[in-house]
């Protein structure tokens, strides 16, 4: 399983990233650094750019909010730097794969979040926040760059971590069935 | 979706050795500093590898020092866990410093750790929980 440079969405490693109110644990997703690393991955981390575009007493978001010009700017940015430590585990020889993080308006691969009526006045309900299939900003133009530089397609795995019915064991399967190769 | 909030309020910002060692072949392969780390809570802000092209350094201290600016800001505990057998510590020490004062900032507390200290598992992991 070795061979691979799993590039992990920032907050995997570290959860003060996190909007408040969603930290699940002290400082990071141990479960999954140890499993990755068990398998013989390099780990790299990604930037969070909700972080270091609000800050860390941001309110809650979804994707509807950050899809702005000015946001999807700052994700290139930092998708250029992404893209270059891609392109550098690739001359070394390792295949790479992008973990992300389903439910996020930044981060999703499969599911983000929506709500076009959210906004003015900070009044919110985690009801309100409506997890719908599609890819949160961050990880669109993180692909759009890849994609730009005609890197080679890789995996892109999302976890539900965050939602409901999250099931720990169901998804170490799924990882090692996708790090298998 | 959860809403509990369990963050440590504590970050280090760590060489791309801690998580990856097998990428340095001349010092211990060991994950002895990761381990600490997670057991003692802290959130983990990686460097890229150290031998990242030198062109593409200065992007990413700008953005590691953005993260150390607002994380003081806000009150964060912060620290800077560097290998003294790794070139600038492993993290562009040199770079960084220059970059937080020329915005008039702190580096955050420097925790150096010599190769010796990599092979003693009590001494490192003390070291580590004493960090904050």
């Amino acid at each position: 399983m070795g061979g691979k440079a799993v590039f992990v969405a920032h907050c995997i490693l570290n959860q003060n990233s996190k909007a408040l109110g969603f930290a699940s644990r002290p400082g990071l997703v141990e479960w999954l650094i140890d499993f990755l690393k068990k398998s013989g991955c390099v780990v790299e981390q990604l930037p969070c750019p909700e972080m270091l575009y609000l800050g860390v007493n941001r309110w809650w978001h979804t994707r509807d909010q950050y899809d702005t010009p000015g946001f999807r700017r700052h994700c290139r940015r930092l998708a250029k730097m992404v893209a270059d430590l891609m392109e550098y585990y690739r001359r070394r020889g390792l295949a790479v794969v992008l973990i992300g993080i389903d439910g996020s308006p930044s981060c999703g691969v499969n599911l983000t979040g929506r709500n076009p009526y959210w906004g003015g006045e900070p009044r919110a309900s985690a009801e309100q926040y409506q997890v719908v299939e599609g890819m949160g900003v961050w990880m669109e133009e993180l692909l759009k760059e890849v994609e730009r530089r005609g890197i080679k397609r890789f995996k892109v795995i999302g976890l539900a971590m965050d939602l409901p019915g999250f099931d720990l064991k169901e998804t170490l399967k799924m990882l090692e069935a996708e790090l298998e190769g | 979706m959860s809403l509990r909030d369990s963050r440590s309020y504590k970050v280090v910002f760590t060489p791309d050795y801690v998580i990856n060692p097998e990428n340095y072949p001349d010092i211990p392969k060991t994950l002895k500093i990761y381990d600490g780390i997670k057991n003692a809570g802290y959130g983990i802000v990686k460097f890229p590898a150290i031998d990242l092209p030198e062109d593409r350094i200065q992007d990413w201290i700008e953005i590691v020092a953005d993260m150390i600016e607002e994380y003081q800001k806000r009150g964060y505990a912060t620290a800077l866990i560097t290998i003294n057998c790794l070139e600038d510590g492993g993290v562009w020490l040199s770079r960084l410093r220059a970059e937080l004062e020329s915005r008039g900032l702190k580096i955050p507390k420097v925790v150096e750790f010599s190769r010796g200290e990599l092979e003693k598992d009590e001494e490192l992991f003390s070291k580590i929980k004493s960090i904050f």
